[in-house]
Order: C-alpha cells, then sequence, then structure tokens
C-alpha cells in the first residue's frame, strides 16, 4: 500500500520515468543527497515554522483581528433648513427664515509661530468680528484652543476663512443652521417660535412643524484608513430636502397698523392685556391678529404668561353687550321683533332680578341695539326660549372651536339649555354667563357682514415646497361652516349696527370711521373674580365691519381691564376706528364720497381688492 | 504519471515528448497564475485610476509573453541555451552599470532603467550561467571553481545591493549557496563561507541592535557610525521587526496591517473582494498588489486558501527539486538546483515577511505579485526547467552536443 502511494507521488513529481532504481555514478549519488538535504532542511527551516504560525495567526491561537467597532464607519450629513414663513404677498415678507450660520473660533495653539499679528491682521481685515476677541484670542502664548470670535452669514466671509493659507490651520468655522425672525415681534404670537435647536414652540412655527422641519441630507458608508470614503461602498445616500414655505393669510402692513394702534392704547389705558383681529368676512381669512403684550423673541422663556399667550384665541372672556348682536339676530331670524318692533323696557323684575340698564320705556329695536339695552335683549331672550338661544349661539360658533389653524385654541363656555337657569339664559343674551373667545367674536360679525354665512376662519394660506414650489397640500380655500341667520335677517341687523356708530344714536360713536358707513357694537362687561364680579375691572370691546353696504374687514379689538376709563365706546372703539381707517385706506377701499366720483359699485370693489394677493 | 493517468500512455507509445513535460510544474504554475490574477485583481478593485487594470495588463500582456517564452525555452534542449547562457548574463551586469549611472531614482534608490528593474532580470540570469560553469569545469580544483562561482554570482549581487536593494541582493546568496553545495565543492571552503556569512549577518544585527543597550548620550554616536555604513531605512525595519509595537502608524505601519489582514482572514477568508484591511487600504495600496499580495489572499480566503497556495508553491518546488533529482546532467540538475533555491528564498522571505516573521524587504512573490518583467523571467526560467525534464533523459540532444561529455 505504502508503495503504490508512493509510486504515485513520484509519478507526480517525476513524468515519464518508472520507479526503478537506475545506475548511477558515484558523483551523481552524492549530488543527490545533497539536494536532498538541501531541501529537506529548507522544509523543516522555512515551511513548517511558517506553516505553524499562520496556524496561529489564522485560526486563534493568536489570532490578530480587524474587529474593532465603527473603524471603517462613515457617516456624513448635509444641513437641509427649516422652511420659511411668509405673509400673504410672499417671498417678500419673510416672517421667519432659516439660515446657514458660520460660527467663527481661533486655534490659539496652531497660530505659527510668529505670525500671530498676521493672523489678527486678517481676522479684523473682514470687519465684523470685534476687535477685543480677536485680540484676546491671537495673544501669543494663548493655549485656549476654541477662542469664539464672532458669527456671520456672510458665505464669503465662509470661504475667505477656509480657503485662507494662514487661517486654515489655526481658525476653524462650524456652520448652524439659525432661524431669523425679520420682523422681530411683528405677529409673534401668530408665527410664533422655533428656538436655537429649530424645536417649534408656538404657533404656525408649532402648528406646522411637520411641514417646516427640513430633512438632513446622510451619506452612509465605509471608509478607507484614511478616513476618506470609499465610493462604490456607499450603503445609503439621501439628499437634503428643506421644510416647506408657508404663507399665512396675515398681511404684514395691516399687522403693522393693528400693532401700533394697540400699542397706543396700551400706552393710553394701560390694560392688562388687549387683542385685535382683522378678518375678511367673505373667506374667513385673518388679515391680522395681534395679543399684548407680547413676548420678547431674545427672551422667550422669562416672558410673563400674559406676553407669550396669544389672546386672541386663547383667552375665555364675558363679551358683554357685543354679544347683544346675537340676540337681536337671533330674534329677527325667529320673527320675534323686526328692526321696528317697539320693546318695553320699563323697570320690572327680568326673571325674578332687576336688570340695570340705561334705556328705559318703550323703544324700537333699532333704538335699543344702539343704546346697548340689556332689558331689551332680555325680552327677546326670553321670548326666544332657552332651546332656541342655544340653538343660535351654537350655530354662530360659540362654545366650540372654530378650527383655525393655530395651536391652542380655547373653545369659550356656553352651558346647554337644560342645566340653564332663567337668570342665565337672559344674562347670557347681554354676553354675561358666556365665555367666548376673541376669534370666535369676530366669526359672529363676520357671519352678519357675509349675509350670514359663516365661514371657518383659517391663518395659512398656502404651504409649498421651497425647493420646486408645488404645493404640498390640496389648495386652501374659503370653508363654509354654516348659515345660521338668512340673508334678509343679516342685512336687517346690520343696517341696524349702522346706528351705534351715529353720533348721538348709538354708544359706539367713537368707533365712526369718517368717509365709511361703520356697522359695529361697543361692550363692557365686568370681569369674573371669586365670588361675584369685579367693579373696577372690565373687558372693554369694540366689533364692527366697514363698509356697512358691502362689508371689505371685520374688527374686533378688546381691552382687559383698562384704566381708569372702561368702558367700551370710550377705550375700544378709538382703536377700533383708527386701524379700519388705516386699513380701509390701506386696501384701497373707497369712501362714500371717492365711490360717488368714481362711479365704481361696491361688487366693483370687490372684485378689485379679491384681484390683489 | 502515466501510470496514473492511463492517457499520457498513447503519447509514450508515439514517441513523442509531451510524457516528459513536467504537469506538476505546469499545473502548478498555472494555478499561482491564476491565484496571482484574481488577487491583484482584488488588490487594485477599489481603485479608479488606471492602476485598476493591471490585472488586464497581467492577464494579456505579460503572462502571454511568459507562456511564450516558457514554451519557446521547453521546446529547445536546454544544452543550446546553456551555451548561450553568458549573453544574458552579460548583458544584465551592463544593465546593471548603466542603471547605476542612469537609472531612474525612485524613493531614494536607482532600480530603474528603460521601464524594468535589471536586478529581478538578473537573479534569474545569473543561474544558467553558473550552471554553465560549474558543469563546464568540473574537473578545475575546487577552490578555483569556487573563485569563479563567487565572481559569478558576487558581481551582480554587489552591484545591486549598491543601487541600493540590499533585499534582492540577498536572494543571490541562498542560490550561490545551494549551487555550490550540490556540486560539491571544497567543503573547508564552503564551511568558512558559511560561518562568515552567518559572522555577517550577526554583525550587521548586533549593530543596529545593540546600540539600544547603549546609555543615552553615546547611543546617537553609534548609531550615527552606524548609519554610515548601512542603510538608515535597514535599521528601522530590522526595530520594525524586533520591536513590533514602537512605531505601529509609522514604520511599523505594514508589518502589524499585515498581520491583521492575515490574521483577520480566520479559518475560511472574508471572501474574494471583501477583505477589508485590503480594500479600505489599511494594507498600502501601493503594495497590495507586489510584495504583500499574500497577506490579501490570506484574509481573503483565510488558512485554507493560503494553504492551498503554499502547497501549489510545494508542488512547483517538488516539481523542479524532483525534475533535478532525476536528471543525469549535471548542469540540468544545477540548473533546477539554482531555480528551486531561487524561488524557495522568494516564496519564503515574502511569506515570511507578510506574516511577521522576518524583517520587511521588498522582495516579491513569484508568479503572483504584479511585476511584469519578473514573471516574464521565472516563467522563462521554469521554462529552462521543463527543458531539463524534457530533454534530460536524453544522452545526447537531439542534433545536438553534450556540453558535458564532449568538446
Amino acid at each position: 500500500m505504502l508503495r503504490v502511494i508512493s509510486k504515485w507521488i513520484y509519478g507526480l513529481f517525476v513524468p515519464g520515468e518508472s520507479y526503478v532504481q537506475r545506475s548511477k555514478s558515484e558523483k551523481l549519488k552524492s549530488q543527490n543527497s545533497r539536494m536532498a538535504l538541501v531541501f529537506f532542511l529548507a522544509l523543516v527551516l522555512f515551511v513548517i515554522p511558517i506553516v505553524c504560525h499562520m496556524i496561529g495567526l489564522q485560526t486563534g491561537i493568536s489570532a490578530m483581528t480587524d474587529d474593532i467597532p465603527g473603524l471603517t464607519d462613515y457617516s456624513r450629513r448635509f444641513t437641509a433648513f427649516r422652511g420659511g414663513i411668509y405673509d400673504r404677498n410672499g417671498q417678500r415678507h419673510p416672517l421667519a427664515v432659516s439660515m446657514p450660520t458660520w460660527r467663527v473660533f481661533v486655534d490659539s495653539v496652531m497660530i505659527p509661530a510668529g505670525r500671530h499679528d498676521e493672523v489678527g491682521k486678517i481676522l479684523s481685515g473682514f470687519g465684523i468680528f470685534s476687535e477685543e476677541k480677536i485680540d484676546k484670542a491671537v495673544k501669543p502664548g494663548g493655549r485656549n484652543r476654541y477662542c469664539v470670535i464672532g458669527e456671520t452669514t456672510d458665505r464669503a466671509v465662509y470661504e475667505a476663512i477656509t480657503t485662507n493659507r494662514i487661517l486654515k490651520g489655526c481658525t476653524g468655522v462650524e456652520v448652524f443652521n439659525r432661524r431669523y425672525y425679520p420682523y422681530g415681534e411683528l405677529m409673534a404670537h401668530v408665527v410664533g417660535l422655533a428656538n436655537a435647536s429649530s424645536n417649534a414652540l408656538d404657533g404656525v412655527e408649532y402648528k406646522f412643524n411637520q411641514y417646516l422641519t427640513p430633512e438632513d441630507g446622510e451619506i452612509l458608508g465605509v471608509a478607507d484608513a484614511r478616513r476618506r470614503e470609499v465610493r462604490s461602498l456607499r450603503k445609503k445616500k439621501t439628499e437634503p430636502r428643506n421644510g416647506a414655505d408657508i404663507c399665512l393669510t396675515l398681511d404684514t402692513t395691516i399687522q403693522f397698523i393693528v400693532e401700533k394702534h394697540l400699542d397706543e392704547a396700551m400706552e393710553k389705558y394701560s390694560p392688562r392685556k388687549a387683542w385685535a383681529i382683522v378678518q375678511r368676512p367673505y373667506t374667513g381669512e385673518i388679515l391680522a391678529m395681534a395679543s399684548r403684550p407680547v413676548f420678547s423673541r431674545r427672551a422667550y422663556g422669562d416672558s410673563s404668561d400674559d406676553a407669550v399667550r396669544n389672546s386672541a384665541i386663547k383667552v375665555n372672556y364675558d363679551p358683554g353687550s357685543i354679544m347683544k348682536v346675537a340676540t337681536f339676530a337671533a330674534g329677527i331670524n325667529d320673527g320675534i321683533i323686526t328692526s321696528q318692533s317697539i320693546i318695553d323696557c320699563s323697570e320690572r323684575l327680568y326673571a325674578g332680578r332687576p336688570l340695570s340698564d340705561h334705556v328705559h320705556g318703550p323703544v324700537d329695536a333699532t333704538t335699543a341695539l344702539a343704546k346697548s339695552s340689556n332689558r331689551a335683549a332680555s325680552i327677546i331672550a326670553e321670548q326666544l326660549g332657552k332651546e332656541r338661544m342655544d340653538f343660535y349661539l351654537r350655530s354662530f360658533g360659540f362654545g366650540s372651536r372654530t378650527g383655525i389653524d393655530l395651536p391652542g385654541e380655547e373653545s369659550g363656555i356656553l352651558v346647554g339649555p337644560k342645566r340653564l337657569s332663567d337668570l342665565q339664559a337672559i344674562r347670557m343674551a347681554i354676553g354675561h354667563g358666556i365665555s367666548v373667545t376673541g376669534i370666535q367674536m369676530a366669526s359672529l360679525y363676520s357671519t352678519i357682514a357675509n349675509k350670514g354665512i359663516r365661514m371657518k376662519p383659517y391663518i395659512v394660506k398656502s404651504i409649498t415646497d421651497s425647493m420646486t414650489g408645488e404645493s404640498l397640500v390640496p389648495a386652501i380655500r374659503p370653508v363654509v361652516v354654516c348659515n345660521p341667520i338668512t340673508q334678509a335677517t343679516a342685512d336687517t341687523i346690520r343696517s341696524m349696527m349702522t346706528n351705534v356708530t351715529v353720533r348721538g344714536v348709538g354708544t359706539g360713536w367713537r368707533g365712526a370711521v369718517s368717509g365709511y358707513n361703520v356697522a359695529g357694537k361697543t361692550g363692557t362687561s365686568q370681569m369674573p373674580v371669586p365670588g361675584g364680579y369685579s367693579s373696577t375691572d372690565y373687558w372693554a370691546s369694540f366689533a364692527g365691519f366697514l363698509p356697512a353696504e358691502s362689508p371689505e374687514i371685520v374688527i374686533l379689538v378688546t381691552l382687559e381691564a383698562p384704566k381708569p376709563l372702561h368702558q367700551g365706546g370710550t377705550v375700544a372703539a378709538p382703536v377700533f376706528s383708527k386701524i379700519a381707517y388705516d386699513t380701509a385706506r390701506y386696501l384701497n377701499i373707497p369712501t362714500k364720497e371717492e365711490m360717488k366720483i368714481s362711479g365704481e359699485t361696491y361688487s366693483d370693489v370687490r372684485k378689485r381688492i379679491l384681484g390683489k394677493p | 504519471m502515466n501510470r496514473v493517468f492511463p492517457r499520457f500512455r498513447n503519447f509514450e507509445r508515439r514517441g513523442q515528448k509531451m510524457p516528459r513535460v513536467n504537469w506538476m510544474i505546469a499545473v502548478c504554475m498555472a494555478g499561482l497564475l491564476t491565484f496571482g490574477v484574481l488577487f491583484i485583481k482584488s488588490a487594485t478593485s477599489i481603485r479608479t485610476d488606471s492602476v485598476h487594470y493591471i490585472y488586464l495588463e497581467m492577464m494579456f500582456k505579460w503572462i502571454p509573453l511568459g507562456l511564450a517564452a516558457h514554451i519557446f525555452i521547453a521546446a529547445v534542449d536546454y544544452r543550446k541555451w546553456l551555451r548561450f547562457s553568458l549573453i544574458p548574463y552579460a548583458g544584465g551586469v551592463l544593465l546593471l552599470v548603466l542603471v547605476l549611472l542612469f537609472g531612474t531614482k525612485l524613493m531614494g534608490a536607482r532600480r530603474w532603467i528603460f521601464g524594468v528593474q535589471p536586478s529581478e532580470f538578473m537573479k534569474l540570469a545569473v543561474i544558467p550561467a553558473a550552471a554553465f560553469i560549474l558543469a563546464n569545469f568540473s574537473d578545475v580544483r575546487g577552490s578555483a571553481r569556487f573563485a569563479v562561482i563567487l565572481g559569478i554570482f558576487g558581481i551582480p549581487a554587489l552591484l545591486v545591493a549598491i543601487q541600493p536593494d540590499l533585499g534582492s541582493a540577498m536572494a543571490f546568496v541562498p542560490a550561490c549557496a545551494a549551487m555550490l553545495y550540490v556540486s560539491g565543492c571544497s567543503k573547508t571552503l564552503f564551511r568558512t563561507m558559511m560561518t562568515l556569512g552567518i559572522f555577517m549577518v550577526t554583525v550587521f544585527f548586533s549593530a543596529i541592535l545593540l546600540p539600544e543597550h547603549l546609555p543615552e548620550g553615546k547611543r546617537e554616536a553609534v548609531e550615527e557610525a552606524v548609519d554610515k555604513f548601512i542603510f538608515p531605512h535597514w535599521r528601522k525595519r530590522v526595530e520594525v521587526f524586533v520591536f513590533p509595537d514602537r512605531d505601529p502608524l509609522g514604520a511599523g505601519w505594514n508589518k502589524r496591517q499585515s498581520e491583521i489582514a492575515v490574521g483577520s482572514g480566520g479559518r475560511f477568508g472574508k471572501g474574494y473582494l471583501k477583505g477589508t484591511q485590503n480594500i479600505l487600504g489599511f494594507l498600502p495600496r501601493s503594495v497590495s498588489s507586489t510584495d504583500f499580495i499574500f497577506s490579501v489572499i490570506g484574509e481573503e480566503t483565510g488558512f485554507v486558501g493560503s494553504c492551498s497556495l503554499i502547497l501549489l508553491f510545494c508542488g512547483l518546488l517538488g516539481g523542479i527539486v524532483a525534475t533535478g533529482y532525476v536528471c543525469r546532467d549535471p548542469a540540468g540538475r544545477l540548473i533546477c538546483t539554482g531555480t528551486a533555491a531561487l524561488l524557495f528564498m522568494h516564496i519564503f522571505v515574502n511569506m515570511a515577511m507578510t506574516v511577521g516573521k522576518m524583517p520587511i524587504t521588498g522582495i516579491p512573490l513569484p508568479l503572483v505579485s504584479y511585476g511584469g518583467s519578473f514573471t516574464v523571467a521565472i516563467m522563462s526560467l521554469l521554462g529552462l526547467v521543463q527543458s531539463v525534464s524534457i530533454h534530460g533523459s536524453e544522452s545526447t540532444p537531439g542534433g545536438g552536443q553534450s556540453l558535458t561529455k564532449g568538446t
């Protein structure tokens, strides 16, 4: 057997020779033995040790491995930017934008010897970093490896620093994604806030965070020994996706007008809070929404709760007399009264309690509204009954959120008819014992202005992809919610409301706007305090629209606890008047005289205004 | 062979020379070339420049060229070739002189001229020349023959050493020693030379390593003196070998990464084109396709693959040695001895350096490493061995005269 195997092996190495010992000379035999010896030695001295070493190396006895976690992982991120927020005119008015910001720092240790002055000179040459910080950073012998000298949003500066041959080694640039609010605190409550880490905190920033949030691009792959990426082994690559751009229905100019006049009122009457809303009645879009006090963008965390809160949608308050419009509208719609009906507002018990009023004796309904008669409203409510009253109030949108696209909206408090006492029912008719929000109130006036059709208030005009410009949501259109009163009722109550602003007739003559017929209503309500109502703190309101013939804008102004005056007609109405006048002029709504001259009809005006963005 | 594979009997019956072809050499050579092309591709697979295509160059240019030379040389009786063996030798020496004068300087050494490394060519040209002289001067006195053969090997070795390319110069030594020993030179002289050689190596290593133990002040002076006689990069390599952990990111990088590559291959390897050490360039890309191809193979095919490669080399060497063993002609025998010694030196110095058992020298792995001229030269030399296998048993070669018996 052994012989056969050795024959076979011999045959493998030596071709054409039979396995026989051939006669050889002595010399050849000695050479044979020497050859064999040499290669036997070689085998023993070299091959066997190497194979043994390989066994150790590769089969685990003294194995070396490259198993170091993360050694060859490669990843790189590409910053994407949070979407911008703009007003109704689009990109011309950026309310919130994200921009790359470069933070420049100096590594003092890495400044080449003897070139400190030169480095300092180059850095100060940019003219945007403070000399003091530069001097501190480039001081010879400095040991600080991270001296921040400033920030810039200028790409040219960033490129100049990173390509400068001397600066390259000793300065570093970190890129940040910073949120900027070019208009500062204007619209702050609506726009909201995103902090340094791009976390949204409030407003549109918060509500539409999912659209605004960018998706960073990323490369995941394999790094080679020099930490460069091996392209052919790339595992994943995603492109950065900037967040969507959002256009609001707000108009920067109208907002500015509103905030300016609110600020003036704040100074004059020093109310605790104040808010105002400008709405377009026939679409429901909000043209301006402002609340006071306002937080500081630089110190959001230190601002008071009142400043942080968007009071126009987040405060429940007793509206007072501005609610009477709803009561009268309900009465007219149910045929209980007409504008000429005589209502007896004489001294008696209303639901078992006396009710103070500035109107006495029988008056017609128009005067009752103009003079803001508590008794007239109570009588209408009594005749309507709790069920109908509740029906109308709910139809006007009280007691539930309007669904405006802002976070944290309050729903107001509206007690159901079954749990309502008679007294409460007639108090609700004059705006007490019911809580509403500013936006609900603005919505009520818009419904009347819009011929009885209630529109859903909205604040976002479009959401578009910031790169392609495509819309990311179905086109946003005005939404009809319901139709609580007929057009005839709306027309009647509208003309009745016009008298409110007529001097000598109504309580709200300070809310008149020169050149326009204004329909409106004043409201003053005592603030509830524990155990009853405050005798010093009031909510002073004025709500109305103009032109009364064909309303273009609805404005609500409310001041909380104004001092020393507190009447809606004296405190809120002038603010309304100023806002209305400026806004009407800005929107180019013609006055009565102008219309006479130009011969424009109201439908022409509406077309012209709608034609603008 | 014919006993195992009856097919070959037909050739013998027809009186052809095919059966005398040493198939072991042929098959192993083909296997090694295949290994080479595959793993040169692997070592360059990640590159995007023209280096990525050197495996194609190997496949379609150098291997066909080498194969043509191999077959042509094998087809003709080696005794005919031996008559001309001094011509390539003289040409090689001339090139080595030229390279010293006009060669291209790369990384501190003049090694290249006309796009080739004459030292690689010289290593092979010296073997037939030495075989020719040793066989032809068999009646000359031992010591004189010794001197002649030392001269034959010594001249090119010296020329290569002053390039400086000490690694390649060392490659002459085992071939010289083996051929001298097998041809049966004076034992006294041989032993003296061996002793001298061992002494020289000892002095060399101690000159590098002893200053380590000297006190601080004296050490630098001694090291400077030593550097005048020995090249500084050699000191580095020996230091790396003796103290592998001293500089793992600098001089010790190659050794360490090569060891990691081989070790991380494990039993069965990481798979073809999947060796991270190789693909990701931890094994420096400049050497992974040449001197460190064995670590690429070790990493991607593991213990099984590298042992297969070692087996292929053993088969090749065995085939060469067996050819010499049965050859009745001293010249053929010496050719086989020299070739085997030279290849052995290359293979095992390269492998030992790859697995960290020897200092790093620029010695490629024959037939596997990338290198055009070297592969063609090795294949030509194997062609001569094949010729010995085919024609060695003939007492008088076809139409020619025996160099050993006649003239």
